[in-house]
């Protein structure tokens, strides 16, 4: 992988995952989800759930599950609208960048 | 290192944050490794890197400085002694070579990332879900990158910036030179001072050794004096024997006590000059090639 993700990329990334399980997901899960789509270090993945559950993006629930807790995260409302931000905010950018490539962009 | 180590190691090296946040995180890993499955657990140990990364990501987090690789300069000495250093931590921004895991999110090849992310960080942070007083949060992560600009809208990547060229570890070599000029002024005001301090303790030197061969001498003289006061005792005692018996034998007799007075001085001399002597003078050699071989080390 030649290029960074960020924090914010990486906030969207995870927020994008975990919100394709609309009864939310849990740690190892969205890190394997995402590890199918960018190269990532596994030991990255926690600091960015703990700063979207702070952010009320995410929020927690805890489940029984085969005689242990699991902890599930789950997307909230301000989490969906923070990740069409992000979308949209990507599609600029890449946008922009995919134009300069092109050489759709006038410098 | 298997599970077990692994949560031990990032448990103490998780010490110095507050003790909520510190067991989220571990229940985070345990539930981690637990998901995994036994059979996946070197895997994961492998894929998590080691116990400081870990930690690191965290604590770093928690500081508000973003997350991503770059910044693993900052791990501090001691927990560099837990760590199994690997190529994991990338010190000196050149470690391309990293296994598996490729740790995408702070690192292209020559390290550098770690300011975008850094930088990129801060900015979001500040701007989570409100953009408007900002350019977009991707543009954001652009401009702050390699070249250490610090010119981002957050404004707090400066720290960021610096952050991956690892020069400010390097410590002096030897004194400052401020440092040295103040000795030696000091030296030459205390100079007069210092000469007479010298002064007394040669002083001391040469009274010492004085008093410790007189001492010597003295002993020497007494057993002299005393065996040679026992030989004239005897012999007059022995002459007076014939004349009188009782007063040549308490002579003799007095004698004798001066002889053996003087054998015992004569052996303290003997001990003195060649035994204590000679050992003294081996000692103080010895502590001063001990310093001489301090100083050649310390060189």
């Amino acid at each position: 992988m030649v290029f960074n993700t960020g924090a914010a990329l990486l906030d969207a990334i995870v927020l994008a995952v975990v919100s394709k399980e609309p009864d939310g997901t849990y740690g190892y899960k969205i890190t394997q989800e995402v590890r199918q789509v960018i190269e990532l270090s596994e030991s990255t993945l926690y600091p960015v759930l703990r700063r979207l559950q702070k952010d009320d993006c995410l929020e927690v629930y805890d489940m029984e599950c085969a005689g242990r807790n699991r902890r599930y995260y789950k997307v909230t409302s301000r989490g969906w609208a923070q990740l069409k931000l992000y979308e949209s905010e990507w599609r600029r950018y890449a946008d922009k960048i995919t134009g300069l490539f092109e050489g759709r962009i006038e410098i | 290192m298997n599970r077990v180590d692994f949560m031990n190691q990032l448990e103490s090296l998780l010490q110095s944050i507050s003790s909520t946040e510190r067991e989220e995180a571990i229940q985070y890993y345990n539930d981690y490794f637990d998901d995994a499955g036994e059979e996946n657990e070197q895997e994961v140990i492998e894929a998590l890197g080691n116990p400081a990364r870990v930690a690191e990501n965290i604590k770093r987090d928690l500081a508000g400085n973003g997350y991503g690789e770059g910044f693993a300069q900052k791990v501090k000495a001691s927990d560099r002694v837990l760590m199994e250093y690997g190529k994991n931590i990338p010190e000196d921004s050149e470690d391309t070579q990293d296994s598996e895991e490729k740790p995408v999110t702070g690192q292209t090849g020559p390290g550098t990332a770690g300011n975008a992310s850094d930088g990129y960080g801060q900015g979001s942070r500040e701007s989570s879900g409100t953009y408007s007083s900002q350019s977009s949060p991707f543009e954001d992560y652009g401009s702050g990158s390699r070249y250490t600009s610090g010119t981002g809208s957050s404004g707090t990547w400066e720290q960021n910036g610096t952050g991956y060229t690892p020069e400010k570890r390097k410590k002096g070599e030897g004194m400052p030179v401020w440092a040295i000029a103040m000795l030696i002024t000091v030296l030459v005001l205390a100079s007069p001072v210092l000469g007479a301090v010298a002064l007394g303790a040669l002083g001391i030197l040469v009274g010492g050794l004085a008093g410790w061969f007189g001492l010597i001498f003295g002993f020497g003289a007494t057993a002299v004096v005393l065996l040679v006061l026992m030989l004239v005792l005897v012999i007059v005692g022995i002459i007076c024997f014939f004349v009188s018996p009782w007063v040549g034998i308490a002579l003799v007799g007095g004698g004798l006590i001066c002889g053996s007075i003087g054998l015992v001085f004569l052996m303290l001399t003997v001990a003195m000059a060649g035994i204590a002597t000679p050992a003294v003078c081996r000692g103080i050699g010895f502590v001063f090639r001990g310093f001489k071989r301090k100083r050649a080390l310390a060189n």
